[in-house]
């Protein structure tokens, strides 16, 4: 019998000669990782339980509200039951912050604990390429995971409506309307947690001091709002900066403002639509300015 | 020969303190030792050379490019820091094929890359591992290999051989040797270990607080002198006398005694010396310059 026979060839250190993609590789792969890592995914099982639940959470509601639709329409749970327009407008959001404050920190702080930001800062990245790259992996994730259940939620509702051509007809621009809101709520709620993590050394501590501010910030304008007069309550509802999207969302609704305001999103009704739009515009681009100078300035 | 890496009067202030002033100097292919005491300007200049910081006068240019204001040249180069740069959760290879990427190299050849690049510096067998269970040289080595995974024209090694045992020093400074011989990458190696550079390097560029002390060749530093070495086992005060009451111009250095300048005949009156004291001769020879000469400000 003849025995295969191999023989292995050490043909010593090959030059690169492919293709160098320079700064949009860069990007892109520092994307891709961010996503990975805003997703726990190629890390342990703990990694995963928060995005994981997370969605779930977010989930739920798109699945279950088109069934309850369907079978108590407007008569039964119907008025309490969140359309397309406030699905974002109350417990899910803060669901949704919750989220981007725990696993966001893990984006920038881990890189600069374990000294990896020295290895990718000498690659042809320029910081503002990192910040950016990093940020928009966590918006996109951050995105996707409030656009599934929109989107999962429009189907059952045309699903579940008895002309389903007509409820196209009729509700139609509900879809430009979301993305819009969602986007306004993925952009406040990467970016602050972004830039907190920007100036702490420790995930655990971003986190909390994410989550502190925003129930702090609402708790005090909850006080205010209902202690003031209507004229000053308005302006006290812009305390509550995790609201901020919510107000956002409520404007690009066009929802009517409530005759007997009573929460801090009835009050902002009341201010002019230009303040609230500056203010969501400052709660985003401040944090950002941070960010972005915070790592122009990083010693390395 | 190509001149890689040129420094034009470069200077860096931190405020008042003159990290470098107006250093000029250059290298070309091959492997050249930074060397210098802790505070000497070494890890200025390399930061200087990666673009991560501006000059304050003058100009650090590699391969053509101000890497300060063209990040994109980074692509061809390596960098290899002295403190801890490494994550712990990801095994080597998958480490390495990201690093791959953000040098620019498509996925596919990141991959290929990241597996010959273990395999040559000796951790083959490893490289699924995750990088947190590796040993201190095993760790140093991924160090190494992510400053060579995309295949640099130039790698900048600050420290290489830090916190290393005496084997895995040795082991080290091989693969350094081999890195610049055999594959073809040149290298700065930033040291303030002159037994390192005496080892490994072709040239040699000396700082000494933040000024250019020496450059040059370093078997021009390490060349035989005038001066004759003698080591004797024992009556070294008595040889030294002899020798003195000859009219040679002797003095005790370390275990032995160094003559200068010595004529055909003043090397017999050397050997009369010894025979005349009865001292048991351990060696008779040239002295080599050492790089530690350079420091002592001894240029015979």
């Amino acid at each position: 019998m003849t025995q295969a026979r191999g023989e292995v060839f050490d043909i010593g250190y090959q030059r690169y000669r492919g293709a160098r993609e320079g700064r949009v590789r860069a990007v892109k792969t520092l994307w891709a990782n961010g996503v990975r890592t805003s997703l726990g995914i190629g890390r342990g099982l703990f990694a995963k339980i928060i995005p994981g639940l997370a969605f779930l959470v977010l989930m739920v509601p798109a699945l279950l509200f088109p069934v309850l639709n369907a079978m108590f329409g407007d008569g039964g749970f119907g008025d309490a039951i969140p359309g397309q327009d406030d699905y974002y407008a109350d417990w899910l959001a803060f669901v949704f912050i919750l989220f981007t404050a725990i696993v966001g920190p893990e984006l920038l702080v881990a890189d600069r604990r374990s000294g990896v930001i020295n290895l990718y800062l000498v690659r042809p990245l320029t910081t503002t390429d990192y910040v950016l790259g990093r940020w928009l992996a966590f918006f996109s994730v951050a995105f996707a995971m409030l656009m599934v259940p929109q989107v999962t939620l429009s189907i059952g509702l045309v699903l579940g409506a008895g002309d389903q051509v007509a409820y196209i007809r009729d509700n139609w621009t509900d879809v430009p309307r979301f993305v819009a809101a969602g986007a306004a709520l993925a952009m406040f709620a990467t970016t602050l947690p972004l830039c907190v993590s920007a100036f702490v050394g420790r995930r655990a501590y971003a986190a909390v001091f994410v989550i502190a501010v925003v129930l702090v910030a609402s708790v005090i304008a909850g006080i205010a709002t209902t202690e003031a007069s209507e004229d000053a309550a308005k302006w006290f509802a812009l305390v509550s900066i995790s609201d901020y999207p919510v107000f956002i969302n409520d404007m690009i609704f066009a929802k009517e403002s409530v005759q007997s305001p009573s929460s801090t999103t009835d009050y902002a009704g009341l201010l002019p639509d230009y303040v609230v739009w500056a203010a969501f515009a400052a709660s985003v681009a401040l944090p950002a300015a941070l960010l972005w100078e915070r790592y122009r300035r990083l010693a390395l | 020969m190509t001149t890689l890496l040129q420094a034009n009067n470069l200077t860096k202030h931190y405020g008042a303190t003159v990290a470098l002033d107006g250093v000029s100097f250059e290298v070309s292919e091959g492997i050249t030792g930074l060397l210098g005491a802790n505070g000497a300007g070494k890890s200025t200049a390399i930061k200087l050379f990666l673009g991560l910081l501006r000059p304050t006068a003058g100009a650090a240019t590699v391969l053509g490019e101000e890497p300060y204001h063209n990040v994109t040249v980074r692509e061809r180069l390596g960098y290899m820091p002295e403190h801890d740069c490494l994550p712990d959760n990801v095994s080597g290879t998958e480490f390495l094929s990201h690093m791959a990427q953000l040098s620019g190299l498509p996925p596919g050849e990141a991959r290929t890359r990241a597996a010959d690049t273990l395999r040559h510096v000796g951790l083959d067998e490893e490289r699924y591992r995750p990088i947190g269970e590796y040993s201190t040289g095993m760790k140093q080595r991924v160090k190494l290999a992510q400053a060579l995974v995309h295949d640099p024209v130039l790698a900048l090694l600050d420290e290489p051989t830090a916190g290393l045992d005496p084997a895995g020093r040795e082991e080290m400074l091989d693969l350094v040797r081999r890195i610049g011989a055999d594959f073809g990458i040149s290298i700065v190696l930033s040291t303030h270990l002159m037994g390192d550079v005496e080892r490994t390097c072709d040239r040699i560029v000396v700082l000494d607080a933040g000024s250019l002390m020496e450059q040059g060749e370093v078997k021009g530093f390490t060349q035989d002198t005038q001066m004759l070495f003698i080591e004797v086992d024992d009556k070294q005060e008595e040889v030294l006398a002899a020798l003195g009451e000859r009219g040679l111009a002797v003095q005790p250095m370390g275990t032995g005694i160094v003559a200068e300048n010595l004529t055909d005949e003043q090397f017999d009156d050397v050997r009369d010396a010894v025979v005349e004291t009865g001292a048991r001769l351990r060696r008779l020879a040239p002295r080599r310059r050492q790089l530690a000469d350079i420091f002592r400000g001894d240029r015979t």
